[in-house]
């Protein structure tokens, strides 16, 4: 009898705690969009999911500088089934990737992706140019026609055909015929999601906001992608964002002395798809960002409780709002996309004119020399020794979030995301940013961004950061000397 | 006996298999759920259910200004310096070596009057026109102190950041609407930089190697903005008549005003006397 209430139990329990809907992965709101009123909250939630969706629907929108992963095709026939059709004319002809990611090994995959279909004749080579293209042209009647959602059920390279589901999952009914453009938007962005929720979301969190549920056990806090800003990057110190090149290297080869493992074994395609989704996540942080930035003055829940009627300010927020916001979204999304092209041009990376200073014990002691110098003053933050124990260690700081001049109860410096940084301990010999001299070398040349860690490229001369290269180098190496 | 045992673990295996969607047991948290994808083809904001009027009454006639002081309601605050006088720790022969290195946190003036408080149009008026400046102001060092300790430039246009000290010195400023940026800056050196967007409230800016320095920017796009002078006045000429919103922002208390409502009449100055009590500065 006893034993049969016990399988009873045992039956009932396992259900309840087995299954956890809520882990289902979501898009959290920075703090700061907490902290604006809760009418304000919605509309920003709204514009972010307008512009970024949710880990479950994903949304490609074209102004950003992403590489969604694009196939075109031209259809060669409609059918054979209801929402299927064959692409291309001749056996050789399939959908083709146009993505500069590798993505051939997707093609097999590519349940999901947006379907965009293009009449014949249209000039405009991207799909989302020829959609909107598309949209001015019908007339508003057509809307609904127009704005119906098509993706991807199947495709069979081999037969080349491509079946195709609405909104609802069931087979598009397509106004499509022979010669019309296919575009497939999306795949890779779909890829590199599940890549990340694979491998990074449990230290760097869904959003991208280092809060993983790792993270808490840290003491170097996983990298909040959300301000747009990577720490080591090969990007000038006028240019605030990392480039595609920066960010696979970063995978590739880890952050030495840190949590970050090398992902050295994941195929370069992998890589790269994760550093677009990346991207992609920083993006929709700096979205939320600016639009917080625009809206925390006067909607935060502190205004709203300030303000004489809380009915008023939202009116006027709403008036704001319809007024101001797609002027507001458009000039932040061209923002961000400015950031992210002018990290890719090739003039924006530090590459030194001069070669290297051939490492020499006269180098290394100009080196020194500039080192402890009132010109560089590296011994103020890394110390005399390059022990990453100078005097500003010891200082005390406002603490980042605090009204200012809210001391922080520890000393130290702090980074751009609130954590206490060490200057780099130079005698171990393990850098993170890489160990190559030219590593050493963009550090001091652009500093570590969203750090203490200054450029000393406008201040310093090519061949004096040469000479701080070889010595930061050598120190690993020398002779202990008094004072060590 | 056995057979028992049998039926509590089938069943509960049973369990474990069927009651969970694949997403909640898949420890990257749902990396092999299916995902669908949407095209955003263009930003359409929903029209507003209610319109308001805007604030600004356009009134022709020539320009009024608003003239005024800040003041603190209490006695003369007495803070201590920050590096008292040859008592600094780090490059002691240039910082603080001729006299203390004051707390700039706030100034109170002889008549009260509170110094480097930010008074601005708290929103870029649309219908007024107005040109941007042809000269920025500069930012320079010396004895390890920021100058100015506020200052007001213009969105898209260089300004100077100088150091005229004989030591080191970096820049970490860490802007809201803008990137943030770090610049190590050696003695007699200088660096050009510039802001895109303007701010809706001024930032602060660091330097990590001497850490009692800073000084607060605010970026704007519009003419309509002053900082307080040592005795609390200041002075925003060329204000077509109408009503204002104005901010006020001192360092301390962050926004004194978030956006208080002037009135301007055409050809006169409008003078205001606005009163802070020390509470709003922490004190």
């Amino acid at each position: 009898m006893n034993r049969s209430i016990t399988i009873i139990l045992l039956c009932a329990a396992l259900p309840l705690t087995g299954c956890d809907s809520s882990r289902a992965p979501s898009f959290q709101l920075s703090e700061q969009s907490q902290e604006l009123s809760s009418f304000a909250q919605d509309k920003v939630q709204g514009e972010l999911t307008a512009g970024f969706g949710t880990p479950a629907e994903l949304v490609v929108w074209p102004e950003l500088v992403v590489d969604f992963g694009q196939y075109g095709g031209t259809i060669g026939k409609v059918g054979p089934r209801p929402g299927t059709i064959r692409i291309g004319q001749s056996d050789a002809e399939g959908l083709a990737s146009q993505s500069k990611l590798g993505l051939e090994r997707l093609l097999g995959d590519l349940r999901g992706a947006a379907v965009v279909i293009s009449k014949a004749g249209g000039k405009s080579e991207k799909a989302a140019d020829a959609e909107s293209a598309d949209k001015a042209e019908k007339p508003s009647a057509d809307k609904a026609v127009t704005e119906e959602v098509y993706r991807v059920a199947s495709y069979d390279a081999e037969s080349r055909i491509l079946s195709v589901v609405n909104g609802s999952g069931q087979p598009a009914q397509l106004d499509a015929a022979e010669g019309d453009t296919v575009q497939v938007l999306g795949a890779a962005l779909q890829s590199g999601r599940n890549l990340y929720l694979r491998h990074c979301m449990h230290c760097h969190g869904v959003s991208g906001d280092g809060a993983g549920p790792t993270a808490q056990y840290f003491k170097v806090k996983p990298r909040d992608y959300r301000q747009g800003v990577i720490k080591f990057s090969s990007t000038k110190a006028s240019v605030s964002h990392p480039s595609r090149d920066d960010l696979f290297r970063i995978i590739k080869l880890g952050v030495p002395g840190t949590y970050m493992p090398s992902f050295m074994l994941l195929p370069d395609d992998e890589v790269n798809l994760i550093a677009e989704y990346v991207r992609w996540l920083a993006m929709r942080g700096e979205m939320e960002r600016k639009l917080n930035a625009w809206l925390t003055t006067e909607y935060s829940q502190e205004a709203v409780a300030d303000a004489s009627s809380a009915s008023e300010i939202e009116a006027q927020f709403n008036s704001e709002w319809a007024e101001e916001a797609s002027g507001k979204i458009e000039q932040f999304s061209g923002d961000v996309k400015f950031d992210w092209e002018e990290a890719e041009k090739p003039e924006s990376v530090v590459n030194p004119t001069v070669p290297r200073t051939p490492s020499s014990p006269e180098s290394i002691a100009r080196g020194r020399e500039l080192f402890l110098s009132k010109d560089a003053k590296c011994a103020s933050c890394h110390g005399q020794t390059g022990r990453g124990n100078g005097p500003s260690t010891e200082s005390y700081n406002d603490e980042p979030g605090k009204p200012p001049g809210t001391k922080s109860k520890v000393p130290g410096l702090f980074d751009n995301w609130g954590n206490i940084v060490t200057p780099r301990d130079l005698t171990t010999g393990v850098f993170r940013g890489g160990r190559r001299p030219i590593d050493i070398y963009r550090r001091i040349h652009s500093g570590i961004k969203g750090t203490p860690m200054q450029a000393f490229g406008t201040t310093l001369k090519e061949e004096q950061i040469w000479d701080v290269v070889n010595y930061v180098l050598s120190i690993p190496f020398e002779d202990k000397q008094s004072g060590h | 006996m056995r057979n028992l045992t049998a039926l509590v673990i089938v069943p509960a295996a049973l369990l474990v298999v069927i009651g969970c969607d694949l997403a909640s047991i898949d420890p990257g948290g749902g990396a092999v759920s299916q995902t669908v994808v949407s095209v955003r083809s263009g930003v359409e904001v929903a029209a507003p259910d209610i319109i308001i009027v805007p604030p600004m009454k356009q009134v022709s006639g020539p320009p009024g200004s608003l003239t005024g002081t800040i003041l603190f309601d209490g006695p003369k605050p007495s803070l201590p310096p920050l590096v008292g006088k040859g008592a600094s720790r780090v490059d002691a022969s240039v910082c603080a070596a001729e006299g203390a290195i004051p707390d700039e946190s706030l100034i109170v003036g002889e008549n009260g009057g509170i110094a480097n408080v930010f008074v601005y149009l708290a929103k870029t008026p649309k219908n007024i026109e107005f040109e941007a400046p042809k000269s920025q102001p500069f930012l320079d060092q010396e004895a390890c102190i920021f100058k100015p300790h506020a200052l007001v430039v213009w969105a898209g246009l260089d300004f100077e950041l100088k150091n005229s000290d004989k030591v080191a010195h970096n820049i970490d400023a860490k802007p809201a609407a803008n990137s943030s940026f770090n610049d190590g800056m050696k003695p007699g050196s200088s660096v050009v930089r510039s802001f895109r967007n303007s701010e809706a409230l001024p930032f602060q800016s660091t330097c990590a190697i001497h850490p009692w320095m800073r000084f607060w920017t605010l970026v704007v796009d519009h003419p309509f903005v002053a900082v307080t002078d040592a005795n609390g006045k200041f002075e925003i000429p060329n204000l077509p008549p109408g009503t204002h919103k104005f901010r006020v922002f001192q360092e301390r208390a962050s926004q004194l005003e978030r956006s208080i409502d002037v009135v301007v009449e055409s050809g006169k100055p409008t003078v205001v006397e606005w009163k802070y009590s020390p509470d709003k500065f922490g004190l």
